[in-house]
């Protein structure tokens, strides 16, 4: 060792056993409560994005809310002015120029999926169950990009379905008792019809009861015609969904709503749970530094008196400066390093563990979901480091400070 | 050895040294001292309690500064040296014994002694660590070698203090008190071993004691009494005189 400083830091830190470990545990505690909670609120984050990402459009477009419009000016032809009304009034309001609003949409930069769909409520009915649902019909390939259905199959298949088939939700199937290859019967409001059961899907417990048929069969169910009642879109980002919601309301005569503004609470509870992050982050470095910083300036009151005798016989104020910020340095890296250590084991083993299952066989959801990537680890441990050698200055700058006719005195 | 100092070259030279402390009340020390001491000579400083021996010796160790006038160490005007100056002046050039031993308890007594080497290198020459080997060897520590001072006694943690501040062959042998703790029989040892190795070496030695038989065997005897550097009479310590005698006169000196 061709360093002084460094000898007498290391001689320090083996000495002092008992105050080396415990400035080794408080740089370890803070690094362990940096990582974990960082780890459990972004792995919470990404679990809820991702769960939005597979199951929510971004953006839900629909046909523009009715405006008061004058009869005189919205009906060129009179004499048919009654029956328009009578015929439109009771019915929801289809989206008859899809296709050309489907082109429109996939123009817009920064969209990645659009699906035209037709949505209804109905009743599912098999060998006298019932239970009321809410049945989605759309081209299973266009409509796997939105809503991943084929990730979430238990059994049979999504893709590729006939005209005469469905896939049900699990909660569904299991409450009418049916597997695939069962029939079940549909009934909308004023018509129903049979399907055979292609697969079955299982997107969790939280999710809401929700059927897939094909196009065609759902726009005879609830009478669209031609239309459809919904586009659904994905963009880029889940962030970047109001913007593009705006765009596409500008550009077509529809009402576009984004996801974020139909479930504002999400995105603030999860700008709310970083903020928490980083708060008790930012709080348990700071008490690790200050804990750190009095057991050292402790520490360099205890040695005063060998810190004089030290300069008296010829080592530099730097040299006692150097000595007690290589102590604080070792102890950041010994301490965060067995920190960051300690805080993924017990992630990996809490992050192995899982909510009973919702269905038999099925695998239960996380119970800590988690995120721990090494860019966490890496700045916990940087910031770990910063602190303390930061914590270890103030008592360094003290012990290279003393006056050595002082302390011998 | 670095230097070999002839005999006659000036190691410590003081004009018109004042030290007056300033705290919360003013305290002045020492007045208008001027003092010379030469290689090789052994010089021991007397006085009473509170008189300003430790002050003396803190000045000339670099420690602390006079309050006015100069002090050569080795020829250089302390007071136009940076802190980083007066700190290698201190490593090189001047060997400290405190009162107490003040060994450091993180180092065994061999690395206590090559303290002064570590802090000037970094690390230790094979050379320096076979000298100081010997050293211990010599004044009976050849087994206490790997031992922390904390094991050993206190005669032999000042005999180790001692070949400590000898360790970077400084020119100047400052030593407050250092048999001040210990027993008149390990005094007596630790005495003889200064004094021993000061006449080998050349080092000029000041040491501060309060025990007259030991500054009997001195070459000067300097007296600090109300603030005034005197020069005790040799002839005083004449065979047959008993105990301590009355100081006759004082002599402002300019030795
Ligand atoms: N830092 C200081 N501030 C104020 N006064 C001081 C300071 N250091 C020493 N003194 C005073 O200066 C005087 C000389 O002190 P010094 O330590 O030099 O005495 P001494 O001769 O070594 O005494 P002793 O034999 O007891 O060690 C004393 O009166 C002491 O109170
Ligand atoms: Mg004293």
């Amino acid at each position: 060792m061709r360093n002084f400083a460094l000898t007498l830091a290391l001689r320090h830190l083996r000495s002092g056993k008992g105050q080396t470990l415990l400035t080794i545990s408080a740089v370890a505690a803070g690094v362990i409560i940096v990582v974990f909670i960082s780890a459990i609120v972004f792995g919470i984050r990404k679990s809820v994005m991702a769960m939005l990402t597979d199951v929510l459009p971004h953006i839900t477009v629909e046909t523009a809310e009715e405006k008061a419009v004058p009869l005189a000016r919205s009906d060129p032809a009179p004499g048919l002015t009654t029956s328009r009304i009578e015929k439109q009034n009771p019915q929801r309001k289809f989206l008859g120029n899809w296709s050309h609003d489907v082109e429109v949409i996939r123009g817009i930069a920064g969209i990645t999926a659009v699906v035209p769909v037709v949505m209804g409520q109905g009743i599912l009915s098999h060998g006298g169950k019932q239970v009321g649902t809410q049945i989605t019909g759309a081209d299973p390939e266009s409509m796997n990009t939105v809503i991943s259905i084929g990730k979430f199959l238990i059994a049979g298949k999504y893709h590729g379905m006939r005209s005469d088939e469905i896939v049900l939700n699990y909660k569904s199937a299991r409450d009418l008792g049916v597997a695939t290859g069962d029939r079940v019967r549909f009934a909308a409001e004023r018509h129903s019809a049979s399907f055979l059961i292609a697969g079955i899907y299982d997107p969790g417990r939280n999710a809401v009861r929700a059927e897939y048929i094909t196009l065609r069969p759902a726009q005879s169910l609830f009478e669209t015609g031609s239309a459809v009642t919904l586009i659904l879109i994905k963009g880029e980002s889940l962030y970047r969904s109001d913007a593009l919601a705006d765009r596409i309301a500008t550009l077509l005569p529809v009402q576009a709503k984004s996801w974020s503004r139909e479930f504002p609470d999400v995105l603030g509870s999860m700008n709310a749970y970083d903020a928490s992050a980083y708060l008790i982050s930012g709080f348990s470095l700071v008490a690790s530094g200050f804990a750190i910083a009095s057991i050292l300036i402790v520490s360099v009151v205890q040695k005063g008196r060998q810190i004089g005798i030290l300069k008296g016989i010829g080592a530099t104020s730097r040299q006692i400066m150097t000595t007690f910020l290589l102590e604080g340095l070792f102890i950041s890296l010994i301490g965060s390093v067995s920190g960051a250590v300690i805080a993924s084991a017990l992630i990996l083993v809490l992050g192995g563990l899982r909510q009973p299952a919702s269905r038999p066989g099925g695998i239960g959801e996380l119970l800590f979901p988690s995120d721990l990537t090494w860019q966490l680890v890496a700045s916990a441990i940087a910031s770990a480091i910063a602190t303390t050698v930061l914590a270890a200055a103030l008592p360094a700058r003290q012990a290279a400070h003393l006056d050595p006719a002082e302390v011998l005195r | 050895m670095s230097e070999i100092k002839s005999k006659n070259a000036i190691i410590i030279e003081t004009n018109h040294l004042y030290k007056t402390y300033h705290s919360k009340v003013e305290t002045p020390v020492l007045f208008d001292v001027n003092l010379r001491i030469h290689a090789g000579e052994f010089v021991a400083v007397m006085g009473q309690s509170g008189s300003g021996k430790s002050t003396l010796l803190n000045i000339l160790g670099c420690l602390d500064r006079p309050s006015r006038g100069t002090v050569h160490i080795d020829g250089q005007d302390i007071s136009r040296l940076s802190d980083d100056e007066l700190a290698r002046l201190r490593r090189e050039r001047i060997g400290f014994i405190f009162q107490a031993h003040f060994l450091l308890d993180e180092f065994t007594c061999l690395e206590n002694v090559l303290l002064p080497v570590l802090i000037r290198y970094g690390y230790i020459p094979a050379k320096e660590k076979e000298g100081a080997i010997a050293l211990l060897k010599r004044v009976g520590l050849a087994k206490e070698l790997h031992k922390t001072p904390d094991e050993m006694s206190g005669g032999q943690n000042q005999r180790i203090a001692i070949i400590r501040a000898l360790a970077n062959r400084p020119v100047l042998l400052l030593a407050d008190e250092p048999t001040g703790n210990l027993d008149s029989k390990n005094g007596k040892e630790v005495f003889a071993l200064m004094r021993e190795i000061g006449e080998e070496t050349g080092v000029a030695v000041v040491m501060v004691t309060h025990d007259d038989r030991l500054a009997l065997e001195a070459h000067r005897i300097l007296y600090i009494e109300d603030g005034y550097l005197g020069e005790r009479d040799r002839v005083l310590s004449a065979p047959g005189s008993p105990g301590i005698m009355p100081v006759p006169s004082f002599s402002r000196m300019n030795a």
